[in-house]
C-alpha cells in the first residue's frame, strides 16, 4: 500500500487524471449511478455511505454537480408553474362557452322522437368525423360496402357502376344517383324479400322524394363541397378504369374528405360550429 | 369556499357556483395545458375545452377529496386528444425556409407572459424536450402535485415504475436545463 501511495501522482490535476485513467480501464465512470442518486441526495433520503460516496464523486465531477446544483433548486421552481394567470378574460369566455352549452343540452333535451333521435345521431357523427383516422377508416368501410353492393350475381347494385360512370363523364345536370340507387335497391328488396319489405322501401322511396323536394336551403349550403364532390368522383372513376389503385386511394379519401365537409354544413354550418 | 358543497351546487346547476369554481381552478387548468402542449395561446383555448368537458361531466366527480385528481384526470385527457389532433393534422401552410431558424432559435421567447422569471422560463422549456411519459410525470407529480397512486392509475403503469420514473424524469430535467443553460449563456441564472 505505501509503496503504492509513493508512486501515486502528487500534483492534483494529474492525480485526477491517474483516477479517470483507471476507471475508464475498470469500472467506467461513477456517473451513471450518483445521478441516479441525486434525488435521494437532495430529499436527504440516502444512508450515510452513499451519500458520502455521491458527495466524494460532485467534488470531482463536475457535471454532475452542475445537475445536483439545479435539482437543489427546481422543487420550488417546479411547484410554481403549477398556477398560471391566464388573464381577466379568461372566465369570461369559459363562462359564454359553458352557458351556450347549456342552453344547447336544455334545447336538446326537449327533442323527442325521431328528432331526439336524429339529434343523438348527429352528435355521435359529429364525435366520429374528428377522429384523427376518420378518412382512412371512412373510406375502407366505403370500399367494403360498395364492393358487397355491386359486386357478385346476387349483388342489389351491380349495374351502377356503369350508370354511374356515365353519370359522372356526362357533369352536371344528370339525375340523381341516389335516387336511382334507391329505386334499385327498392325493386330488389321487392323481388328477394316480399311484399313487406317491398311496401317499406316504396315508404322509404316516398320519404325519399319528400326529403328531396325540402332539401333547397341546405343543397345550396352544400353547393361548394359538392362541386369538389363531384371532381373526386370523376377523378376516382377515371384512376379506376385506368387501373391505377394507388391514384384511385388518394381519391377515395379525398372522396371521405369532401363527404365530411358537406355533413358538417348541411348540419352544422348554421350553429357557427366551425369545422374540425 | 368549501370545496363539497361548491361542487354540489355546481352539479345542481347552480350558475354563480360555477363561476366560483371557474375563477378558482383557471390557473391550475391554465398551468396543466401549458406543461402539455407549450403554447400560451394554445393552452388558453385547450383551457376552455376543459372547463367544458368538466361541466358536462360535473355529476361523475362525486368525492369532493378527489376533486383534484378527477380535475387532472380529464385535463390530460383533452390535452392528449388534442395533441393526437394536432399530430394528425398539421398545419396548414408551409412555414417558408427562412423562418424555419426562428423557429428553432433560443432566444427567449416574448410570448411567455404567463411565467414570471427566466429560471422558470427556462424550466418550462426543459419540460417540453422532455420525453411523453417523462413530461406528463412531471407535470402531474412535480407539478401538479398529486399522489403518485393517482398519477399510477391515469398512466395506467405500476406504482414502482412512477416511482422510478419519476425520480429519472427529475434528473433528466435537470440535465436538460443545465444544457439549455448553457447554451443560452444564462448558466448565472441556473
Amino acid at each position: 500500500m505505501s509503496r503504492d501511495r509513493d508512486h501515486a501522482p502528487q500534483d492534483p490535476a494529474r492525480r485526477e487524471r491517474f483516477v479517470q485513467d483507471v476507471l475508464a480501464r475498470t469500472s467506467g465512470t461513477g456517473c451513471a449511478r450518483a445521478l441516479d442518486m441525486l434525488p435521494d441526495l437532495a430529499e436527504a433520503g440516502l444512508a450515510d455511505l452513499d451519500r458520502r460516496l455521491v458527495q466524494t464523486h460532485l467534488e470531482h465531477c463536475a457535471s454532475c454537480r452542475a445537475v445536483a446544483v439545479v435539482l437543489g433548486w427546481l422543487g420550488p421552481e417546479l411547484a410554481g408553474l403549477a398556477v398560471v394567470d391566464p388573464g381577466p378574460a379568461f372566465t369570461a369566455r369559459v363562462l359564454t362557452a359553458t352557458s351556450r352549452r347549456a342552453a344547447m343540452e336544455k334545447e336538446r333535451r326537449r327533442l323527442t322522437g325521431g328528432a331526439g333521435l336524429m339529434d343523438r345521431l348527429g352528435r355521435w357523427w359529429a364525435g366520429q368525423i374528428v377522429r384523427p383516422y376518420f378518412p382512412l377508416q371512412a373510406a375502407y368501410a366505403a370500399t367494403v360496402i360498395l364492393v358487397l353492393l355491386t359486386a357478385g350475381p346476387w349483388a342489389p347494385w351491380r349495374d351502377l357502376p356503369g350508370q354511374a360512370l356515365q353519370a359522372v363523364q356526362a357533369g352536371p345536370g344528370t339525375p340523381s344517383l341516389l335516387g336511382q340507387a334507391v329505386d334499385q335497391t327498392a325493386g330488389w328488396a321487392a323481388d328477394r324479400v316480399g311484399g313487406v319489405v317491398g311496401s317499406g322501401m316504396a315508404r322509404v322511396q316516398d320519404r325519399w322524394r319528400q326529403a328531396e323536394n325540402g332539401l333547397g336551403e341546405r343543397a345550396a349550403r352544400t353547393a361548394d363541397e359538392r362541386g369538389d364532390l363531384r371532381v373526386h368522383l370523376q377523378a376516382l372513376a377515371g384512376s379506376a378504369e385506368q387501373g391505377k389503385l394507388e391514384q384511385a386511394g388518394f381519391e377515395l379519401m379525398a372522396v371521405g374528405k369532401a363527404l365530411r365537409g358537406i355533413w358538417h354544413d348541411w348540419w352544422f354550418a348554421d350553429e357557427g360550429i366551425p369545422v374540425p | 369556499m368549501d370545496q363539497a358543497e361548491l361542487l354540489k351546487r355546481c352539479r345542481e346547476g347552480d350558475e354563480l357556483a360555477w363561476e366560483a369554481l371557474v375563477r378558482e381552478q383557471q390557473g391550475r387548468v391554465c398551468a396543466i395545458a401549458y406543461g402539455y402542449v407549450g403554447e400560451q395561446d394554445e393552452a388558453q383555448d385547450l383551457a376552455q375545452e376543459i372547463f367544458v368537458r368538466m361541466y358536462r361531466h360535473l355529476e361523475t366527480c362525486t368525492d369532493p377529496l378527489k376533486f383534484p385528481a378527477w380535475l387532472a384526470s380529464i385535463a390530460r385527457n383533452a390535452c392528449l386528444d388534442h395533441l393526437r389532433r394536432r399530430k394528425a393534422r398539421p398545419p396548414r401552410q408551409d412555414i417558408p425556409a427562412e423562418e424555419m431558424t426562428q423557429l428553432a432559435s433560443t432566444q427567449p421567447d416574448p410570448h411567455e407572459q404567463w411565467l414570471r422569471s427566466s429560471r422558470q422560463k427556462l424550466v418550462h422549456r426543459a419540460v417540453q424536450g422532455l420525453s411523453e411519459i417523462n413530461r406528463e410525470i412531471i407535470i402531474l407529480k412535480d407539478i401538479q402535485g398529486l399522489p403518485l397512486e393517482e398519477i399510477a392509475r391515469m398512466l395506467d403503469l405500476p406504482l414502482g415504475t412512477v416511482k422510478s420514473r419519476s425520480s429519472r424524469a427529475r434528473v433528466e430535467l435537470a440535465q436538460s436545463i443545465t444544457a439549455l443553460g448553457a447554451g443560452m449563456g444564462t448558466e448565472g441564472a441556473v
